[in-house]
């Protein structure tokens, strides 16, 4: 039986991974069928015009700098997004959407590199652990995102959210490996890197960049405490984003903007609100595929952090800055009378708790780990032994691969230790070095092997993560499961056909739409859509909105829907 | 016997026990006592009237209880040729509240709320006290905070608490059910009395064999597995226990073969295969456990994880197979969604769902018992000494850890209909919020006259218009146009009319 007692991390990491690649890949299948949706098209109008009409790349991007100003004053100041939003793929080329969910899932998944400089980078997790990590919490925000449709699958809502949240992201990541790494011209490079995301970020949706200028301030604030070298970089860092914020913020545009909406709220009441829904959205946001992802990570990482110089010496204040972070990005859009916002913005939300959960999980593990003997001694008493062998690494596993990960069963646990007192002690310097991240200029010393998983604690888990899946039912679902999922939703349109009927009927439509003889069109409405796409705008509520759209994008006289009257 | 292993333990005993004790008792007192005074505005609604209508006609004309106790038992066996032969829901249904005076239809909730309170109360306090020897202050700890979430986050309180046809059928089965395990408990914990319990047992399992199909099939196997688990045990009371599960079993075939249900299935339309119900039973309860294991509940578990591992430990049980323990579980809860998947109802109204959520919670409570017992063996089997109790700051901790879970999940509470996330969703919540706005007594007032219209000889015809509030406890008004059902042959029937004409919708 003691054979399969233990699991080795990269039979973990690989599980990890094949679940990401099961949940995403009917999605990107799916993206193949997928067309422009609404203000894909308004965005685009004249970039659009450019292509087909010089098809040089260069005007395309003049034409994206004028329809970005021009937004700027008649609708919004988030720079960045309206940028990028001109240039989505069906400018190019009807049949290029599917890049859309190429860029758009891709890119959130740039989430490894984040996970890498934080759980490799900053505390030493082994290969197979981050990779472990990276599939069940790419798994996690892949496919229980609240609008895959909005997130994934429409690019004007993809890249305005997903998109900048996504780049939010991998400046973390970059930061980390910032305050890590040393000078000379990798630093520069970095620093120029982190000074370009950051004016970006600050050009983004105001929830987006609210949420990123507040980590750059609380990641400033931390050098300055710490006297990091890189604290007056941070500093500029922030104030570049301060500033791109402040320069969207101040558009004319967003004046303009607020007369069509329901009007603020003013500040008081929305960070009252912010701070009220911040936590009612964390509360509900809570699933059991959610806690699968936390505990495994938390699993995965006891090795590391164990032997972590960080001392984890404040989880109330540091769980409070992180609650406090996570409401402050609900603040603009409850500002502005918009509730919460639409599916779009629910996904950053999500992004946001799931990461901000999987950090804090690892924050209060590492507390555990230091905090045991005072608190959990007694219980943790015996689930200890592995992790005991890990400091000196002479107990550990003889078979134990380069990367971390162990092969067969080689990994005994040491001897249950009577007392706390033979818990991993940290050296004196380690404590006195406190929060001080690993130098990645650093000689690195060779990690010890990490030790595998209990059988039984990652069945317990994957147990979780079934019924998780099982259970998931989003409002409006008329059942329970994986069919509701993303990846699930996804493939079911593929299988049952529907998504090809819907790119049939759309392809008929564009070649209509494309064709310079006609200048009067009519077109029918696509009924069924699959449930990851947006669907057919001509069967919302702002058909005369559409109907013009279609006619400016396509230069048509007039279009029409079949069987209605002009 | 495994005692005195954790002598010396008197933990759940201490200053912060009590006070979590009292904590705890002030939730579900702050959650029960708007539903209390709520109920005080509320009336009765569709099925309360078909059902009594017989009842209430004798009761109009002659005021003889004997009288209106022979036309409840007359029309049950009428309603079981007809439509169900769930004979324990169908004869209680009769003598709803609202056919003696609409104005005692607050009894509903009085009935079934604290029923369901007393019952599992009882149920958990023999577990934890009598049998796991738990503190008090334990003791109301737990069953305050099980209360209190098993009571605030139901999936459908009013068609629980408020709807005498939907509550007496279901839930308050469950909780006669709890009842009864309780009695089973006490069987082999206090022989003496055991003649007196039997009596009320073999009047639990004849009512349990009555009730749904869901509840009567569930509790069931409960027993059955009682009973193997007592000739295992070689128990004294193991006949008197098969006795009592045969019984069990006879009625609920006296139930299940009712001509009525043959009739009510033929207007259900095609339903599955018995295999194919089975396995969906399995799949939509692993989906309904994974739905209902929220914040609230991962707080209650977290908060007595320790007391319940120190319990487990010190107890002669053994513990001796958790995962076919969890298994077993799992498929006895499973069992109960199969008769209305076979019936081809789905999982049920909000009433049915309501059952499957409080017998999930009982039941995760009582697997953890389990686990955390296997866990202690294990442990104990390993050479390491059983833990004291957690020192008194890892215990506040715990207990703010949990009470910030609690409260997330109070705040983060939005069932499918609503619109905004937050405690006035709660049962207790929505039922202060209706109270406070004068949505109830609005309520209230439109139904007093509504029934006052209804209730005069004078008018055989009469038009009545749409309530213009109705709280979101209570059952939705059907005298709407476009409504689900048409209640309205129903009340001619029931109060004596010709016709009843809908302001804005079409006569009857």
């Amino acid at each position: 039986m003691t054979r399969f007692s233990k699991v080795s991390r990269r039979a973990v990491m690989w599980l990890c991974l094949l679940l990401l690649v099961a949940g995403t890949l009917p999605m990107y299948t799916l993206s193949f069928y997928n067309h422009a949706f609404y203000d894909d098209m308004g965005f685009s109008l004249l970039t659009r015009d450019a292509w087909t009409g010089t098809g040089s790349l260069l005007s395309v991007l003049e034409a994206a700098w004028r329809n970005t100003t021009g937004i700027r004053n008649t609708w919004e100041g988030t720079y960045t997004s309206s940028f990028l939003s001109t240039l989505q793929p069906a400018v190019f080329g009807e049949g290029l959407y599917f890049v859309t969910t190429f860029v758009l899932l891709t890119l959130l998944l740039a989430l490894l590199y984040f996970l890498w400089q934080t759980l490799r980078g900053a505390l030493g997790m082994d290969r197979a652990g981050v990779l472990a990590a990276f599939g069940a919490l790419g798994f996690v925000l892949t496919q229980f995102v609240p609008s895959a449709a909005e997130g994934f699958f429409w690019f004007n809502g993809g890249v305005a959210y997903t998109l900048l949240w996504s780049l939010l992201l991998a400046a973390t990541g970059l930061w980390v490996r910032f305050v890590r790494g040393g000078g000379g011209l990798r630093g520069a490079l970095r620093f120029l890197m982190l000074l370009a995301l950051s004016v970006l970020l600050g050009g983004a949706k105001y929830s987006t960049a609210l949420f990123a200028l507040l980590l750059a301030a609380c990641g400033t604030g931390w050098a300055f405490l710490r006297r990091r070298p890189v604290r007056w970089a941070s500093l500029a860092l922030a104030l570049a984003l301060g500033a791109g914020l402040l320069f969207s913020a101040t558009a004319p545009g967003n004046g303009v903007r607020a007369q069509t909406l329901a009007g603020n709220i003013g500040v008081p009441k929305a960070v009252a609100e912010a701070l009220y829904f911040g936590l009612a959205l964390v509360g509900h946001g809570f699933s059991l595929p959610l806690l699968f992802a936390l505990l495994l990570l938390a699993a995965l990482a006891v090795p590391a952090l164990s032997r972590s110089a960080l001392r984890f010496e404040h989880p109330l204040w540091v769980t409070a800055v992180a609650a406090a972070l996570f409401c402050a990005q609900l603040a603009p859009t409850l500002y502005t009378g918009n509730y919460l916002g639409d599916g779009r913005v629910l996904n950053t939300y999500f992004y946001t708790l799931v990461l901000l959960l999987s950090q804090l999980s690892l924050y209060w593990t590492g507390y555990l780990l230091r905090h045991r003997a005072k608190w959990l001694a007694p219980a943790l008493q015996h689930d200890a032994a592995p992790v005991q062998a890990i400091p000196g690494g002479s107990d550990a596993p003889a078979q134990a691969t380069a990367d971390g990960g162990a092969t067969g069963t080689a990994v005994q646990p040491a001897a249950p230790s009577p007392a706390p007192e033979a818990l991993p002690a940290l050296p004196p310097e380690a404590e006195t070095a406190c929060d001080a991240l690993p130098a990645a200029t650093e000689p690195a010393a060779p990690l010890p092997a990490a030790p595998p998983l209990r059988t039984s604690l990652l069945l317990c888990l994957l147990a979780l993560l079934l019924v998780g899946c099982i259970a998931f039912h989003p409002d409006g679902a008329h059942s329970y499961g994986p069919q509701n999922m993303a990846g699930g939703s996804a493939l079911r349109s593929l299988v049952t056909g529907q998504a090809a009927a819907y790119d049939a009927a759309m392809d008929a439509r564009d070649a209509l739409m494309n064709d310079p003889l006609l200048t009067e069109v009519e077109l029918t409405p696509v009924g069924d859509s699959p449930a990851s796409f947006m669907g057919d705008a001509l069967s919302g509520d702002n058909l005369e909105y559409v109907l013009r759209l279609y006619a400016e994008y396509y230069h048509k006289a007039a279009v029409r829907v079949a069987g209605q009257e002009e | 016997m495994r005692t005195g292993r954790a002598s010396g333990l008197q933990a759940g005993h201490g200053r912060a026990a009590r006070l979590l004790a009292w904590a705890c008792a002030l939730l579900l007192a702050a959650g029960t006592l708007p539903l209390y005074a709520i109920a005080f505005y509320n009336h009765p609604y569709y099925d309360d009237y078909s059902f009594s209508n017989a009842v209430h006609a004798v009761w109009q004309t002659t005021r003889d209880p004997l009288k209106l106790l022979s036309a409840a038992l007359q029309s049950s066996a009428e309603v079981r040729q007809k439509w169900q032969g769930t004979y324990t829901g169908t004869f209680l249904s009769n003598l709803q509240p609202g056919v003696f005076s609409e104005g005692l239809y607050w009894l509903t909730t009085f009935i079934l709320l604290t029923a369901f309170l007393l019952c599992f109360g009882f149920f958990l306090k023999t577990v934890f006290r009598d049998f796991l020897k738990a503190s008090r202050a334990e003791t109301v700890a737990l069953v305050s905070l099980f209360l209190f979430v098993a009571t605030q986050f139901m999936p459908s309180p009013q068609e629980a608490f408020y709807w005498f046809n939907g509550g007496v059928g279901n839930i308050f089965i469950y909780s006669l059910l709890a009842l009864s395990l309780a009695l089973l408990l006490r069987l082999h914990l206090r022989p003496r009395g055991a003649a007196r319990r039997l009596m009320l047992l073999l009047l639990l399992v004849t009512l349990l064999g009555g009730g749904s199909y869901g509840g009567g099939l569930f509790g069931l196997l409960i027993f059955a597995a009682a009973t193997a688990y007592a000739f295992r045990q070689k128990s004294r009371f193991r006949f008197a226990m098969a006795a009592l599960t045969l019984w069990f079993l006879l009625c609920f075939l006296f139930s299940a073969l009712a001509r009525g249900n043959t009739l009510r299935s033929w207007l259900l339309g095609p339903r599955p295969s018995a295999p194919e119900a089975v396995l969906r039973s399995l799949y939509y309860g692993a989906a309904l456990m994974g739905e209902f294991f929220t914040l609230p509940v991962l707080a209650l578990l977290l908060l007595f994880a320790p007391a319940l591992y120190r319990l487990a430990a010190q107890s002669p049980l053994r513990f001796k197979h958790p995962a076919l323990a969890l298994l077993l579980g799992a498929g006895v809860y499973c069992a109960q969604l199969t008769p209305p998947l076979y019936s081809a109802v789905f999982l049920g109204g909000g009433r049915i769902m309501d059952t499957y959520y409080v017998s999930f919670l009982a039941m995760a409570l009582l697997y953890e018992t389990y686990a955390l017992g296997a866990l202690a063996r294990r442990r104990e089997h390993r050479g390491i000494a059983a833990p004291g109790s957690l020192s008194p700051a890892a215990n506040g901790r715990l207990a703010l850890l949990c009470a910030g879970l609690l409260l997330l999940g109070c705040l983060g509470y939005k069932p499918e209909s609503a619109t905004l996330y937050g405690p006035m969703n709660m049962a207790g919540g929505s039922a202060a919020l209706s109270i406070a706005t004068g949505e109830a007594a609005r309520y209230d007032r439109e139904m007093q006259a509504r029934e006052a219209l209804l209730n005069d000889a004078s008018q055989p015809v009469l038009t009545l218009s749409p309530l213009t509030a109705t709280p979101a406890l209570f059952m939705e008004d059907l005298l709407i146009p476009g409504a689900v059902y048409d209640v309205r042959p129903v009340l001619c029937s029931y109060y004596g009319k010709t016709e009843i004409l809908l302001e804005g919708g079409a006569s009857r």
